[in-house]
């Protein structure tokens, strides 16, 4: 018998949503989907509170929902053939605010005048990361959850999260290295 | 303090990670600033993690069922209409459950905490199956189904040889189990069997054999560093031998 009231529910689903989306949209590379399938997987925690057990991680277990849901909508995908995994394309397209203007400012100051291509080249690179370990890196760089949490809602052991985090970053600098020219090479390029 | 003997990567990750503090991430810093390939590499990660956190920042979350109806819902913005009829049934699904848990429910529920992971199997058997016995994911692609059990449990499995008289239904997750075990839903002979999977290691040595009161039984076995459990109406551990390890 559940313990979970309507009440605590929607408060628990209201903590953890930044963090499914963010699982969401790691496994699936489409924002607004991912909002349908993290609302897909609110409706079947509700119908399933008895599968959880209060004092344990809300999170974890809403996040295996999602990520099971996530999976089922893959194989769907993956039947029909209709639309390829696209997470470089539909996040660009998806996502108004990431709009820069032609050239983007850093922390640093200095302006950006290739942030879209680069905004493209990481995105691209992204897509290249196996989902569960992109999912544990942008927990980690967008929410900055500890490796303690990132285990726990993504289900493996802390070692495990740490590693996927490193080696997602690692590969990223590399595709990115390989696109990107050396600061040097690009100044004299932009003369 | 930061050590200058450290494998570079492994200064850059540390650094990258937030490990150091104050005075040793001063010196973190200043020795991958000495180094040119390190310090690129430094700068271009950053550089992605800004380029992450703007791609994917998260939205508002949705309205809340319950709460959200009774502090009167904010009017929804163009890009909160694309999903609110799914918000709608969300809201409704919360409502008649708040209001069906507070008529029953409400006055046994205050103070009723059972400890963390400590359910009886038996009773975690027949909370899925008084909800019908789905499961969260039909999984019916042996890779990905060895995927899974490899990244949760540390050791690919498949399910090879089952009986014509067993099905897996498929894959479900029981936080009263732990956090970390998978569990399979199965029938055998028609009979509903769900399997908990963990590594031994974490397994917190449940109650086995015949549970008098349910008529259930609870197998264990442990092999290749994993425990499995499989709470069944039958006498016998049916599914739990056609696990397989692959590498």
């Amino acid at each position: 018998m559940s313990q979970l009231s309507a009440e605590e529910f929607a408060e628990r689903f209201r903590e953890a949503y930044p963090r499914l989306w963010t699982v969401a949209v790691a496994m699936i590379g489409d924002k607004s989907r991912a909002e349908d399938l993290v609302q897909d997987a609110a409706m079947t925690a509700m119908r399933r509170l008895d599968d959880f057990s209060p004092g344990t991680n809300f999170a974890a277990w809403m996040s295996q929902i999602v990520r099971y849901n996530a999976l089922n909508e893959l194989k769907q995908r993956k039947r029909r053939k209709s639309e390829a995994f696209d997470l470089h394309a539909i996040a660009v397209k998806a996502d108004s605010s990431h709009d820069r203007g032609d050239a983007a400012v850093t922390a640093d100051g200095l302006v950006r005048k290739d942030q879209h291509e680069f905004d493209d080249h990481v995105l691209t690179a992204l897509d290249t990361i196996e989902p569960q370990r992109r999912a544990c890196l942008l927990l980690r760089v967008v929410h900055g959850l500890p490796y303690e949490e990132i285990a726990e809602v993504i289900g493996v052991p802390r070692g495990t999260a740490m590693s996927h985090v490193h080696r997602a970053k690692a590969a990223m600098r590399a595709a990115l290295s390989r696109d990107e020219p050396a600061e040097e090479s690009r100044e004299a390029r932009d003369g | 303090m930061a050590d200058p003997k450290c494998n570079p990567e492994e200064l850059l990750e540390a650094l990258l990670d937030g490990q150091f503090d104050g005075e040793e991430q001063r010196q973190a810093r200043q020795m991958i600033e000495a180094d040119t390939r390190l310090s690129e590499q430094l700068r271009l990660q950053q550089r992605i993690d800004e380029t992450l956190r703007g791609a994917f920042a998260a939205p508002e979350p949705p309205p809340i069922p319950a709460t959200g109806a009774a502090a009167g819902a904010q009017p929804a913005t163009p890009a909160q209409r694309s999903s609110t009829r799914r918000r709608v049934m969300l809201a409704a699904v919360g409502l008649a459950g708040a209001a069906a848990w507070a008529a029953v429910l409400g006055p046994w529920l205050i103070g009723r905490q059972q400890p963390v992971y400590n359910q009886r199997l038996v009773d975690v058997y027949r909370g899925v199956v008084s909800t019908g016995f789905e499961p969260l994911w039909v999984c019916d692609d042996d890779d990905e189904f060895a995927r899974t059990f490899r990244e949760r449990q540390g050791q690919a499995l498949v399910l090879a040889g089952l009986p014509d008289d067993v099905q897996m239904v498929g894959l479900s997750y029981l936080s009263g189990v732990t956090e970390q075990a998978t569990t399979m839903l199965a029938r055998v002979g028609g009979e509903p069997v769900i399997v908990v999977v963990l590594r031994a290691n974490e397994d917190p040595g449940r109650p086995t054999g015949l549970d008098e009161a349910t008529g259930l039984y609870v197998h264990r076995t442990q092999r290749v560093g994993l425990v499995f459990y499989e709470v069944s109406p039958l006498a016998d551990a049916r599914v739990t031998p056609s696990f397989q390890a692959v590498e």
